[in-house]
This record gives structure tokens, C-alpha cells and sequence, in this order.
């Protein structure tokens, strides 16, 4: 059955926001509970948490909910009573397809509040569809993956404990797999998570190499000596605070198996690593790496070209030097960046601006720029043989 | 849903240089024939007319690294990595089910197949060689003749009295200092005998020297087999057929069933006689299963080549020349052994992409660039082919859905390479003494089938399962001829085209006599 209406809550969250987009591209009709209205083509009816569903809604056979909002204000009591609310008025008004958002952190005994605050919420909801969620990352940098992009940036990471796997999924295979279960493709308590255990630093390391072209050297640190962090850091001003929830709900996550569930919902989740190439940052650090690389090259790119490299490195960014690429080029083309460095400059030669640059000056001229680079080339030789041999 | 279409006397598969040399003569002899031909919508011509225009054409990188998709590395040819070369080989070993190991299997749907890129030389076997061919040196010297004059050749000339102005410069000062020195033993060299015309004739035009052979010659000047359909064409006992994929052979009350795809249709074709030229592998892979001889080992000979650079040094640096001719332009044979021939060609490298030799510099790339820039116009490239007995691969045809799957093992012996490094030795001790210098680290050995030379997996008179008689009929499938490189006994270090073509040529002679004398008989009854 599909529903060609959606309830949400929490639509102007990370996930909520891209939810109502898909749902709405879908040719859903899309209703916003909420302190505001939500994007053009919504409906909106007031409603915080707490309150049970407003009775002015459309409910035909067709409406699933889909309660995603989260009050970090109202407490335990707050969040757990109050889902409890909507979802009991939900069933009272005949609305079939109840979907809670919960966690993948969703335990009795979990380190953080949040992860216990899910497992009760979940209690509370009988006949309700339970959807567990991993690591989500894409998109806007918007919410913990906003704060990861944030932490990939840094020269070097502290981190928990960086060998505790996590399950990433993206953005977009979060909503399909939301809208597949609205569809009432699955029910019960279903993991909406990554099919593979990923080592929370390696999330963090693809994320540095794929929208920052660099190796993130990351120095793993006890829980215990985190959490003093934390408690420091939120006493000290000017410089960003570390949240506690955040690091016990990372800390917290047990494995779950979700392969079954996935394909209960019939979705396809891909790796981290096949997908963060073609997310915008991705997309942007690629064309800087060919930028970097066709002007090292000897050219001056143009959009077209940068768009030809990116075209023949799928695989997206890699590890580059951001300066002195001359002294760092390795010698040979077996190395990853001695084989993009050798894909550039064929681009940079079968280009004009490289047949501008190889085919103008005269014959003395060029073969006495030449002997003088050559010359230069054999200072470079011990620096760069340094560079090939360190890789 | 099968539908059987259009019958005809003979049915020949494929349009390259061996179907259409086999048509000629039936056709010649009022013999109904029917081509069918997988190719569908045509190759890409050069976007430019000559080799400056595309040189500073701003979308030159289009044309020759293509518009997406990954760059191929400077290990594959220059030869196959052109636009033109990309679009004639693509498709064609997963139509065709190929399966290989250690093997370049080529091979190409388009109209023409692999002559749409082959080098164009169109060397002829010696006559040690042709014993090995039935009907011997009289027979093929013959057809040697009627192909050279249908598709027209030039070169071929002694280098003492050959016009060496229209050689790239490093060649030319190559074949000079040769043009002045005494006969040295187990070293020959003439101008490239190519497939080439010098001048107009039947709607081709003679070679403008524009420099564009790789990107697809638009003048017509580089012979493939495609421009001879119009010709055949005019008969009116020939028709024509393109997207038809044959998939299997079959036989049904005493005539050919030829099962093809088109689009997702099967069709079925009938004909007392089948003449398979579709290329070594694919030829192979439809005579094997319709004998029944699938899972079993066949030999599949290819010429064992490589690579090796020059350099004349007083031509480096100058400006690259507004007119060129990429393919072939010297043309040598080689004593690597005692009785073993190497032959290969000697090209300039001014209408090539700078990256094979760029790569393998140890400079910075900017350096390498430029450096590779100005060694271009001063580069003299040879190749270097070893006897197809010197190879060492197998394949093996299975039935695998409708179109079968072969599975090819290439292997390069130890010997094949020990010849390949005596033949570069004594190549460069030769060119050194005509005044260019072998570049170290220019050496280079392809893969078994780099050389796109197939052949032999069905020899005429073999005395294997797998084997054809003297007129190419497969053994145990009368009424099936092979007319392609299949049928090959023996693989010489000479480019093996002309030859494939002189013998389709022959075979197609004899089909039409047996033709003939079968319907004479009818008409006498």
C-alpha cells in the first residue's frame, strides 16, 4: 500500500527537511506538525510535543506518521509521554502506519540519555513501526554529520576509542528506507543502518580524504580522559564544546545486524566510501585535486577540463600534497598520485591551453628552458625519491 | 520466435577484409551471395581536416581522451586509444563471450572489423611461407595480385630509389644513411608497403599527408573493407545485412542454418553454403560449436611483438610538422635466429599523443611534457613481430547461451622473449649505424595479442580436430568455409592482412568453380 500522505514531525530537522523533499518529489502529500510551517506545497498544523494529533488532519486510508521531532528540553518524561500521546491519538484516529524514528543507540542500558530515552519511547508504542537508525551521513552538513565534516577538517583527531565500528548510511537511503516503511513494506522494530561494521575513525579518515584531499591522522584517547574533555571544554570560552551526549552515544553503539531489514525494505545501502565521491564536498574536492594537478601539469584549467579529470577518477579525491607538488611528485606511475599526476597531464597535453604552452617559443629557446629545467629536476631527484619511498 | 529469412547460394559472415575478398569472386561468378554483418551506424570520423587543426582544436580532448569515462593508460597503443579505435572495438568481446587470461582478444563489430584501425601494411608473405598454403606459391601469388590491385597499395619501393621526402624527418634520415650504406646480411628494409592510395581513384582520394590515419583517414586513402560495400553493392546478386548478430551454426536437411540475433529478434538464414569471416575469434567460436567441439584445448597463434624507440638527436626540439603519415613508413625483416624472421615497421611519432614516452620519464611532469614534446618530432618508433609459432595460446570454446563463450589463455614463452631482446639488439645496432640512438628504457613487450593478429585456430590441412582442408571447409562440417585468419597455416612475422585476403580471395575463387560445375550439373540434369 503506498501513503500518498505523510504526518511528519521534526520536519525541519537534518532528516525531517530531506524526507518532506523526497515525499513531496515523489508526488506525496505532505502534512508539517510543528511550531512552523513547512517548505512550499506542505500542509501545516501547530503542534509540539506533548500535544496528542491535531483532529483538523486529513486522515484517509492512505496516511502514514512519521514522528522524527526530538525535544532535548523537555526531559525524559517529555519525549517518552509525549510520543506516547501522538502515537495513541494517531491510532485512535484510524491512522494504520505509525513510524517512530529511533536510534541505533535504542537500549535499556544505553551509555547515553538518548539512547535510553529511544528504548523507552519504543515500549510505549505498541503496533508502531520502530525504525533504529545508524550513522547518517550526506546531504546538508547539518547534525552529527555536520559535526564529523567539522572534525575531518582538523590537522589531527583526538578520538574515543576510534576502532568502534559504527554502520553509516546516507541521507537519502534513510528516507527511502523511511518512505518504504510508510509504504508498509516492513514493520515491527527494524534496523535502518549501514549493512557493514565500519571503525568510527575510518568514517572520519574517508570523510578527510574524500572532501579535503588529505590523511587525517587521528590519536585515539580513553572514554574516561574524553569525558574530562567534555566537562572541560563546556567550562572553558572560546573554544568549541564538546557534547557529552554525543561522545556516550558514539561510545554507546552496539552492532546491530540490519542486512535482513534492509532488504525487507528493499534497500540498497552503498559503502561510505563509493558514495561520499558524489556528495557535493566530494564532487568539490575532486575538482580541486584536478586543479591542483592540471595546473601542476603546466595549464591553466578550464571548467571543462577539471570536468574531464573528475570524469576519469570516480573514485573521487585522494590524498594530495596541498604545496610543493614539484618536490613531492613521486618518480614512478604506480603510486595512486603518480598515476592522477600522469591521467592530468594527458589531459593538460590533448588540451589548448597545453598545446599553447608545448608548442609556442622557438627551438633554441625551448631546448635551452629545457637543459635549465633538467638541471633543476636534479635537486628535485633527492626530495621527491624521499616522497616516493615514504608513501 | 524464429523467422527464417532470405535465402541464398552462399552466406558470408562478416564484412572485414577476408568477407569481402571472398565475395569478390563469387559474386564475379553470378553467384547469389549474402552478406550479414553485426555493425550498425557508423564511426566517428576526425573532427578536424588535418593534424594542425586538431592540434589547436580547443575539444581536442574529446576526440582523443573521450568525452567521459576513465583515460586509458599510456600501456595501451596509441592505436587503440583513439576515438575511432575506442568505438570500433567496444562491445565486441563481451558479444562475442570472450573470456581471457594474459591475452589481448580483440576484434570489432564495426563494417570493415578490425581493418577500420589496422596499420594498413600490406606486406606478402615470402615464398617459403606460402608452401605451407595449398595450392601453393602460383595460387596465392596470384591473389596476392587481384587484392593488391583492387584495393590499391603504394610503397613497397627499394629505399635506393624511393621518394624519401614524404617520410616523417627522422625517418627520412634514416632510410638516407641506409640509402648510402653497402647490403648488410639478415637486415632489409624498403618503403612501408601499405594499403594506402597515392592518388584518387573510385571515390577515394590519394593521401593528403594530413596526418589524421589513427582518428580514421576521411579521405578514403587508408584502405578498409567497408569501402568496397558500395562496389559490391552494384551486384545484383549481393545483399547486405547489418545488426545481425550470428550466434550458432546449424545444419537441416542438407543446408546451413545460420541463427542470428537482431535486436532481440532471432532470426534464422539458409543457404546451401556458409563462408565464415568474422574474425579469428568469433569465426572460431561458430565453426567449433557446430562440429561439436566444445571444451577442447585449440591452439590460437598470434605474432609474439613489442616496441622500441629512437632517437635522432639532431631533430630534437624542432617545431612538429604541419603534415604527417602515421602509419607504417618503413617496412624491415630481421634475422633474430637462424631460420627465424622478425619483421616490423619503423614510424615517426609527430601524430601521436605525447604520453607514452612523457610517462616514462623521471622528470616532474611539466618537464616530462615538454621534454616528450620536443623528442617528438626527433622520435623513430619500430616495432618489432616474431613468427606466430613462437606464441604460446590457447582457447577453448563452450557452449554458454546462444552465443557460446571462448576462453582464451595467452601466454609469451621465454623464447618468444628471448628473440624479441635479440631482435631489439641487433635492431638498434643496425639503426645505430643510420644515425639514431635507441632511448634506454624504450624497450617494450606487449601482451600475447597486443598485435590484434589472431589466427590459425582452424589451419588449412591441420592434422588437429580442429582444421579446415584446402579450400577452407571446416572438417566435419561440409558446406561451412572458413575464409578468415582462422584458416591460416602458418603465421609469418610479415602483418598477416594481404595475405588473409589473398587466400579469402582463393577460397572464394574455388567455392565459386565448385559453385558452377554443381549447378552446371544441375542445369545439364
Amino acid at each position: 500500500m503506498t501513503a500518498d500522505h505523510i504526518i511528519v514531525t521534526g520536519g525541519t530537522g537534518y532528516i525531517g527537511a530531506r524526507l518532506i523533499e523526497t515525499a513531496l518529489a515523489q508526488g506525496r502529500a505532505v502534512t508539517v506538525l510543528g511550531r512552523r510551517a513547512g517548505p512550499p506545497g506542505t500542509r501545516h498544523a501547530r503542534w509540539v510535543l506533548g500535544d496528542p494529533l491535531p483532529d483538523t488532519l486529513d486522515r484517509t486510508s492512505g496516511t502514514a506518521l512519521i514522528h522524527l521531532a526530538h525535544d532535548w528540553a523537555a526531559g525524559e518524561d517529555g519525549n517518552v509521554a509525549g510520543s506516547a500521546r501522538l502515537f495513541a491519538s494517531a491510532a485512535d484516529a484510524g491512522i494504520a502506519t505509525r513510524i517512530f524514528v529511533s536510534s541505533q543507540s535504542a537500549r535499556q542500558d544505553a551509555l547515553n540519555r538518548y539512547g535510553q530515552m529511544k528504548w523507552a519511547t519504543e515500549q510505549r508504542l505498541a503496533g508502531a513501526t520502530c525504525l533504529r537508525v545508524g550513522l547518517v551521513y550526506g546531504g546538508p552538513r547539518a547534525a552529527m554529520y555536520g559535526l564529523l565534516c567539522q572534525l575531518a577538517r582538523l590537522p589531527a583527531l583526538p578520538m574515543i576509542e576510534p576502532g568502534r565500528t559504527v554502520q553509516p548510511i546516507h541521507l537519502d537511503e534513510v528516507v527511502r528506507g523511511m518512505l518504504a516503511a510508510a509504504d508498509r513494506r516492513a514493520g515491527g522494530v527494524l534496523a535502518l543502518a549501514g549493512p557493514d561494521q565500519v571503525p568510527f575513525g575510518d568514517v572520519l579518515r574517508a570523510l578527510s580524504v574524500a572532501f579535503n584531499g588529505k590523511r587525517l591522522p587521528i590519536l585515539p584517547i580513553p572514554l574516561r580522559f574524553a569525558l574530562l574533555a567534555c566537562a572541560v571544554s563546556a567550562r572553558l570560552p572560546l573554544i568549541p564544546t564538546i557534547d557529552r551526549e554525543r561522545v556516550l552515544g558514539l561510545a554507546g553503539t552496539e552492532p546491530i545486524d540490519s542486512a535482513l531489514d534492509l532488504a525487507r525494505l528493499g534497500l540498497d545501502v552503498e559503502p561510505l566510501r563509493l558514495r561520499l565521491p558524489r556528495e557535493i564536498a566530494g564532487r568539490r574536492a575532486l575538482l580541486s585535486e584536478a586543479d591542483a594537478f592540471l595546473g601542476h601539469a603546466g595549464i591553466r584549467p578550464t571548467s571543462a577540463l577539471l570536468r574531464r579529470y573528475a570524469r576519469a577518477v570516480p573514485e573521487g579525491a585522494i590524498v594530495r600534497p596541498h604545496w610543493g607538488l614539484r618536490w613531492r611528485e613521486p618518480l614512478g606511475g604506480a603510486t595512486p598520485l603518480g598515476k592522477r599526476l600522469r591521467i592530468a597531464a594527458r589531459i593538460a597535453e590533448a588540451s589548448a591551453p597545453g598545446e599553447q604552452m608545448l608548442g609556442s617559443g622557438s627551438r633554441p629557446a625551448r631546448i635551452l628552458r629545457l637543459a635549465f629545467d633538467g638541471a633543476f629536476e636534479l635537486l628535485l631527484l633527492p626530495s621527491r625519491l624521499i616522497a616516493s619511498l615514504a608513501r | 520466435m524464429n523467422r527464417v529469412l532470405r535465402d541464398a547460394d552462399v552466406i558470408i559472415v562478416g564484412s572485414g577484409p577476408a568477407g569481402v575478398s571472398a565475395a569478390w569472386p563469387l559474386l564475379e561468378a553470378g553467384v547469389n551471395v549474402l552478406m550479414l554483418d553485426a555493425a550498425g551506424g557508423d564511426l566517428p570520423s576526425p573532427p578536424q581536416p588535418d593534424l594542425t587543426a586538431l592540434r589547436t582544436d580547443a575539444l581536442r580532448w574529446r576526440t582523443e581522451l573521450g568525452a567521459t569515462g576513465p583515460i586509458a593508460g599510456s600501456d595501451v597503443s596509441p592505436k587503440f586509444a583513439t576515438l575511432l579505435a575506442r568505438r570500433a572495438l567496444a562491445g565486441f568481446g563481451e558479444s562475442a563471450g570472450i573470456v581471457a587470461d594474459d591475452f589481448m582478444a580483440l576484434g570489432a563489430h564495426a563494417a570493415g572489423g578490425l581493418s577500420r584501425i589496422w596499420g594498413a601494411l600490406a606486406t606478402r608473405y615470402d615464398d617459403a611461407d606460402l608452401a605451407a598454403f595449398p595450392g601453393g606459391v602460383a595460387a596465392m601469388r596470384a591473389s596476392y595480385d587481384r587484392v593488391a590491385r583492387r584495393i590499391g597499395t603504394s610503397g613497397g619501393e627499394d629505399i635506393a630509389s624511393a621518394d624519401l621526402s614524404a617520410l616523417a624527418p627522422p625517418v627520412a634520415h634514416l632510410a638516407g644513411r641506409h640509402r648510402r650504406r653497402i647490403a648488410t646480411s639478415g637486415f632489409e628494409m624498403i618503403t612501408a608497403p601499405n594499403a594506402v592510395l597515392a592518388e584518387d581513384r573510385e571515390g577515394r582520394r590519394g593521401c593528403s599527408a594530413c596526418g589524421l590515419c589513427l582518428q580514421g583517414c576521411s579521405r578514403g586513402s587508408i584502405y578498409h573493407s567497408a569501402l568496397e560495400l558500395p562496389a559490391l553493392r552494384r551486384f545484383p546478386n549481393f545483399a547486405y545485412r547489418g545488426n545481425v548478430f550470428v550466434q550458432r551454426l546449424s545444419t537441416h536437411a542438407g543446408e546451413q542454418l545460420v541463427e542470428a540475433r537482431i535486436g532481440r529478434e532471432a532470426v534464422r538464414f539458409r543457404a546451401p553454403t556458409v563462408v565464415l569471416a568474422a574474425g579469428t575469434l568469433a569465426t572460431t567460436s561458430l565453426a567449433l560449436r557446430r562440429i561439436g567441439l566444445t571444451g577442447v584445448r585449440v591452439r590460437l597463434e598470434s605474432n609474439p611483438v613489442g616496441g622500441i624507440g629512437f632517437v635522432v638527436p639532431r631533430l630534437i626540439g624542432r617545431s612538429l610538422p604541419d603534415r604527417a603519415f602515421g602509419l607504417g613508413q618503413l617496412f624491415y625483416t630481421l634475422e633474430a635466429g637462424s631460420d627465424v624472421m622478425a619483421a616490423g615497421v619503423f614510424y615517426g611519432a609527430d601524430t601521436l599523443p605525447l604520453a607514452p614516452v612523457a610517462d616514462r620519464m623521471p622528470f616532474t611532469r611539466p618537464v616530462a611534457l615538454r621534454a616528450a614534446r620536443a623528442l617528438s618530432p626527433a622520435l623513430v618508433l619500430a616495432t618489432a613481430y616474431l613468427p606466430g609459432r613462437f606464441s604460446d595460446n590457447h582457447l577453448v570454446v563452450e557452449e554458454d547461451g546462444a552465443a557460446g563463450r571462448i576462453r582464451i589463455t595467452g601466454h609469451q614463452t621465454g623464447e618468444a622473449q628471448r628473440l624479441l631482446g635479440t631482435t631489439f639488439d641487433r635492431l638498434a645496432r643496425h639503426v645505430r649505424q643510420r644515425g639514431a640512438w635507441a632511448i634506454p628504457g624504450s624497450r617494450q613487450m606487449l601482451m600475447p595479442g597486443a598485435d590484434a593478429h589472431p589466427t590459425g585456430t582452424l589451419p588449412m590441412r591441420g592434422t588437429g580436430p580442429a582444421a579446415t582442408d584446402a579450400e577452407g571447409q571446416v572438417v566435419g562440417a561440409p558446406g561451412v568455409f572458413v575464409a578468415d585468419g582462422a584458416a591460416l597455416p602458418r603465421l609469418s612475422a610479415r602483418h598477416p592482412t594481404l595475405t588473409i585476403m589473398a587466400n579469402a580471395d582463393r577460397i572464394g575463387r574455388l567455392l565459386a568453380s565448385r559453385i558452377a560445375l554443381t549447378s552446371g550439373i544441375a542445369d545439364a540434369g
